[in-house]
Parts: structure tokens; sequence; C-alpha cells
């Protein structure tokens, strides 16, 4: 379970939403000699499932996301720079003076900006939207660019994995950490029969869980995912949403989804018993997988259990070892315990 | 010699303003083999001699070795840290950035930022550097045994190759005149020069020109050309004020700067086929030049400019091509002996 490689080429592989080929190889590889079986579905969901010790009462599906955010390019202008928008939620400002990787050959590239020398004092302060940035691959001409770049190909955050003091800082920690957690669930021996979902496009939209959540018919859900801490000097304590190093954080509802309660209360419950460190999410916000689980079909009771990570979708979180283990000993526990009430 | 691994190792060692030791022993080193007489100065200042005869003639080439960075000014109890610029940092580039702080051990921190699932305004503008708080994830004693006030914080960056020739880096800014000076010297090891050469590693540029200001007046040259780099156009930029990357040095022409030696470095460029480009500033040229001119009673001065692109961040992009026409130029302008008397 303490294998943190893995980690790190989870969180160092390039996928953004709609281009999950090559997390899924590694996920694959990672998942298949221990699952009964395995199926990557139209969407390019992994939907896998194990058989335990026995049958439990309640059909239950686990479901992480594989895709991260990142941009796409959109226009090759005739001096060779590249346009680009986003894909997924990501704020202008964090991508200013950014390196990244464009498409499959992984050109690199960088966000640059206008040389603070030529701005007024103004302009030094101003947010610049992310149609007025572009990526410079030091092509010559739109000719030379194209010989390396096409309209269409997807650019990654540069991979920047580290591990210090405690704390893992990288790229895409949300949500290889969730995939991270799944893995290394499935590795065990089950008690009871489980799905595990690996998921496409969560952050254009939930888009990969609906159909897979439709297609693995559970009675009930687990999704593992990293969640907004923003526990940071000068925040106060209420809009803090949950702290790294306070342990796996449970949610009664975010924008989403409301939790099901009682396996919210399950949650806190073995929490308790097994002395794994827990946190409330102290702000209703943000979202994830639940939000289009919990509707599938006729409802599925859903529950998340979530790492806090600081600077989500930017180009460098932040989180806490301690937090990982959290999660990780939790989702083992509360597997169970659902699958048998 | 290869351009490019020689930035390499300029860019990967990391020396903000008045903080100059290692990138000055660097150059020392890179230098060695060029030249017998190198010294580091009390400012940490370069100084290095190529041809130390009696001629009247005393040309000084001079680059500032120092790079933006910042210094932590406040180090709190849950890990966090406050910083201020060391040289004009642009503070846009810093949220979601990682940067490494060299306290007791080189440490990464990120620059803190509010996720976008938290925002309700959206096109928020950015802090000040000031207003900026760095992340290390480390707390308490632990992180105050590790780093102090003044320790530097630098953007965190290696250097890369793009394509072609090009190469991205933090600190080209003005490791890429280093390397034109480096070049130069070796360029020159073969050849017989008539007249007195120094080449100035200089301190402190990006505060007030320390370093430039105090080694000029010891070393009194005849003449002095300062290298530096420049505006490479961008889209979205004043297309007067810059020049096009890979398109050659860019040579200084400023009412401040000695319009004979300009004219020189022109004329050889245009004899000897180097692709150039003239930079035209109506005053000062905001580089070491401007200090040069005015050591003592005076000296004349030029300016030649490597052509840069997102000066001031951690993706500035350089063309290696642009440093090599550079390093030829001044090697032409110190084998034809300088300035040219009429």
């Amino acid at each position: 379970m303490n294998n943190l490689t893995l980690l790190q080429k989870l969180c160092d592989t390039y996928g953004i939403s709609g281009d999950e080929a090559c997390i899924r190889e590694i996920i694959l590889n990672e998942i298949t000699p221990f699952v009964t079986s395995v199926n990557i579905d139209n969407l390019g969901n992994i939907i896998a499932f194990k058989k335990g010790k026995k049958k439990g009462k309640t059909k239950l599906m686990l479901s992480a996301h594989m895709d991260e955010v990142g941009f796409i390019v959109t226009y090759i202008n005739k001096d060779g720079m590249l346009k680009f928008e986003a894909v997924g939620g990501i704020n202008s400002d964090v991508a200013c003076g950014k390196r990244v990787v464009i498409g499959k050959n992984k050109i690199p590239g960088v966000i640059g900006l206008k040389p603070v020398h030529l701005l007024n004092a103004e302009e030094r302060q101003k947010n610049i939207p992310i149609k007025d940035l572009y990526i410079d691959i030091a092509a010559a001409s739109k000719d030379e660019a194209l010989k390396y770049i096409s309209p269409g190909d997807c650019v990654y955050f540069r991979a920047n994995y580290k591990f210090e003091n405690n704390m893992i800082k990288s790229k895409a920690i949300d949500n290889r950490v969730g995939c991270f957690v799944l893995i290394n669930l499935i590795k065990q021996d089950l008690p009871f029969d489980m799905y595990f979902v690996f998921s496409v496009q969560e952050e254009i939209g939930l888009r990969g869980a609906k159909v897979a959540a439709y297609e693995v018919n559970p009675d009930a859900a687990i999704v593992v995912e990293a969640t907004t801490a923003a526990d940071i000097k000068g925040t106060s304590d209420e809009k803090q949403v949950c702290k790294i190093g306070g342990g796996a954080v449970i949610a009664f509802m975010d924008k989403n989804t409301i939790y099901d309660r009682n396996y919210y209360n399950f949650a806190l419950e073995l929490a308790k018993k097994n002395d794994i460190k827990v946190q409330i999410k102290s702000l209703v916000s943000g979202g994830n997988d639940s939000g289009a689980i919990h509707m599938s079909r006729s409802g599925i009771k859903t529950i998340a259990v979530s790492l806090p990570c600081r600077y989500l979708h930017s180009a460098c979180g932040m989180i806490c070892i301690d937090d990982l283990w959290a999660v990780q000993k939790l989702v083992q526990q509360l597997s169970s315990k659902i699958c048998s009430a | 010699m290869m351009v490019s691994d020689l930035l390499f190792r300029l860019c990967d060692t990391l020396s903000g303003a008045g903080n100059e030791e290692k990138i000055a022993n660097l150059i020392k080193k890179e230098i060695q083999n060029f030249s017998k007489e190198i010294i580091i100065d009390k400012n940490k200042n370069v100084i290095c001699h190529l041809n130390n005869t009696n001629a009247k003639k005393h040309i000084l080439i001079e680059a500032h070795i120092d790079q933006i960075s910042m210094v932590i000014t406040a180090v709190d109890d849950n890990g966090f840290l406050n910083i201020s610029s060391c040289g004009g940092v642009d503070c846009r580039v810093l949220p979601g950035s990682t940067v490494l702080i060299c306290g007791k051990k080189i440490i990464t921190g990120i620059v803190c930022t509010t996720p976008p699932h938290l925002i309700e305004k959206k096109d928020k503008d950015f802090e000040k550097t000031e207003n900026l708080i760095i992340d290390t994830g480390i707390s308490g004693e632990k992180l105050k045994n590790i780093v102090s006030v003044g320790d530097y914080v630098y953007f965190d960056a290696k250097p890369e190759k793009l394509l072609d020739n090009k190469i991205t880096a933090p600190g080209l800014d003005n490791r890429a005149g280093v390397a034109v000076l480096i070049r130069c010297a070796q360029m020159l090891k073969a050849e017989k020069i008539d007249c007195s050469v120094t080449l100035l590693f200089s301190a402190q540029e990006e505060i007030n020109s320390l370093g430039a200001k105090t080694a000029i007046f010891d070393l009194d040259p005849t003449e002095a050309i300062a290298v530096d780099v420049s505006f490479a156009k961008q889209p979205n930029n004043l297309e007067e004020r810059c020049s096009d990357l890979s398109h050659g040095p860019m040579i200084g022409i400023a009412p401040s700067l000695s319009r004979s030696i300009s004219n020189k470095i022109t004329k050889l460029a245009e004899q000897n086929n180097i692709p150039y480009q003239l930079e035209i500033m109506s005053s000062l040229t905001g580089t070491t030049a401007d200090s040069l001119t005015v050591s003592k009673g005076g000296i004349p001065c030029g300016l030649l400019s490597v052509p840069l692109r997102y000066m001031h961040s951690p993706v500035e992009v350089i063309d290696c091509n642009d440093i090599e026409f550079t390093a030829k130029l001044l090697c032409m302008y110190i084998l034809t002996g300088g300035i040219d008397y009429e």
C-alpha cells in the first residue's frame, strides 16, 4: 500500500478530459491481474469487477475519475503561437508564466506574458483572460508550428511531482490520488464483491460517471476524490472548507449532492471506531462525480470520501501523506460496511 | 563549447542580486581556460583580463550576473512565508507556481492561490508580490530551522530546450549575456589582441548596478560595451520597441550611448554578414550602460542585446544562435581595435 512510486507515476502521466488513453493504460496494467473482469465502455471508463469472499447485501460501486484539468489548442497564429482554451475549471491567473507540454509528442511550450517593463501601473495587476494568452513553442512560423502541433492537441501542466516533508506536491493530484486509493483496494483480498469505476470527463461535467453508474447499476456508490483545502494564511476558519493534515474529508452536502445521511453517519462512526482521522467539510462548495452518480436510474445512495488538497486546478497541488492513508483506510472500512448493510 | 550546454549550467545556478557567490564561482571556472588573470572582488564581480598589456586602449566588456529573485520577509507558525521582490519580478506569473526557497537547504514552496471552486468573481486581478503568500507545507519550529527572513527565493523551473536552438529558462536575463562574454573569451583565446581587454561580470544590476558602477571605477577603461538582453517580439507587444527572436544581436542606439561604437559595430556586422537589428531608445537604456557611461570623467559606451521573450518571468525564451552571433560581433570589435578615432 505504501507504494508511492505508483502515485508518482499516476500524477506524472498526462491525461486531460477526453484524452484519458495513457492514464487508462497505466491503471489497466495495475489492476488487470487482480480483478475478475474488466471492461472499457464507449466513453473510455474503466469498469472492473472483483469477486470478494462473498456477495454483499448491497451492490457497491467505487468510483474515481482519472482525467485532470488542462488546455486544448484551438488555433495557430501566423507567427507560430498557439491559442488555447481551458479544459475544466482553470483560473487564467494560474496559467500565466507556466511551462506546459503539448500533444502526443509532449512538445514543450511556455505561456509567456508581455514583459512587466512595458506595462503601466494598472496593467501590472490586471487580470489577463485566457483568450488573451498564447503558448509559445518557439516555432518561427505557422508552418513550422504545424510540423509539431495540430489544433485539437491537448495541453498539460508539466509533470512536477515532489515528495518532501510528508507532503506531496504535484499537478493532477485531483484525482490521481482517488485512482491510487482504488488501485490499492483492488490489490487486496476483498470481503465482498465490488465494482470499480475509473471514470473519464469529470472535469467537464461528470460525464463518464453518469454512464458508468447506469451501466453498473449499483445500489450504492463511494466516490473517492480530492477536494479543496483553503486552509491558507489569511482565510478565516469557517471558509477553509477543510485542512490538510486534518484527515479524510466527509461532507453532508456540496453544490451538486446531498449525501446519504446513513452513509455519512457510517463514515463518522467507522472513523471513530478505527481511530481514523476525519473532518467534516465546513462549507457547502465544489462537487464531484457523486452529482451524476446519485441521480442515475432511480437513484443511488452515494457518499464521497475526499482528500484535502490545496491549490486544486493549478500547476501544483499539495496534500499530506497522512491524509492519503486516512482516506485509504476509511474507504476500505466503509466499503465493507456498506456491502454488508 | 556548446552554447546551450553552457547556458544550462549558468541557468541552473541560482544567484539573485546580493547573492552572487555561486554564479561568480561558476563563471570563474568556466572562463579559467581562456584567461590567466581572474579575480572575484569584494562585491562579487568577476573580473577577467584577457590581454593585460600596457596598451593605451582598454576595452571593457560587461554583463551582469545576477538574476530576478525574491527574498523572505516573514515566516509564520503554520508554514507560510511572505516575500518581497529582489529585482522587478513579474508577480503575475506567481499564483499557483512552485518556487525554490534557499534556506539551510532548498525546499519547494507553492505560491498560494484560491481555486475556481471557491471564487465568486472569476476574473480577479493579480496581487502585488508583497501580498502573495508562499506555502511550504512545513510548520512551526521545523520550518524556522530551515528558513529565515532574508533567504532568497527563486522561480522553480529547470532550463529546457524548445524547437531548434531555442531555450526556455528563468534567469536568461542575463545569463545569456554572461554566455556571450564566455564564448567571446573562447574565440579570442587563439587571437593576438593589440589592446587591453577586460571582461567584467557584474553584480546587483537588478537593484542598482552596484557591481558595474564600482568595478569600472577601478578598471578605468577607455571604452565599454554592455551586453544584456532586450525585448523580442511577441503577440500584443509594441512592435516598435521590440526586435525579432533569432534575427541576431540588437545594437543599441541612444542619446546616452556612443554613436561611434554603435556605428562601428553595425559596420562590422554588415561587412561580415552577421545578422543584426537596431534597438533605438530615446534617452537611457535601462541597462548597466547607463552607469558605465558616466563613470569618472565619462566613458564612451555601447550596448549589445540578445533578443529575449517574457523578460523577468520563469519562462524567458532565447535563441542560442543569437548568443553566438553576439559573441562573434564582439570578438570582431575587439580584434579591430575598438572605436575608430578618425
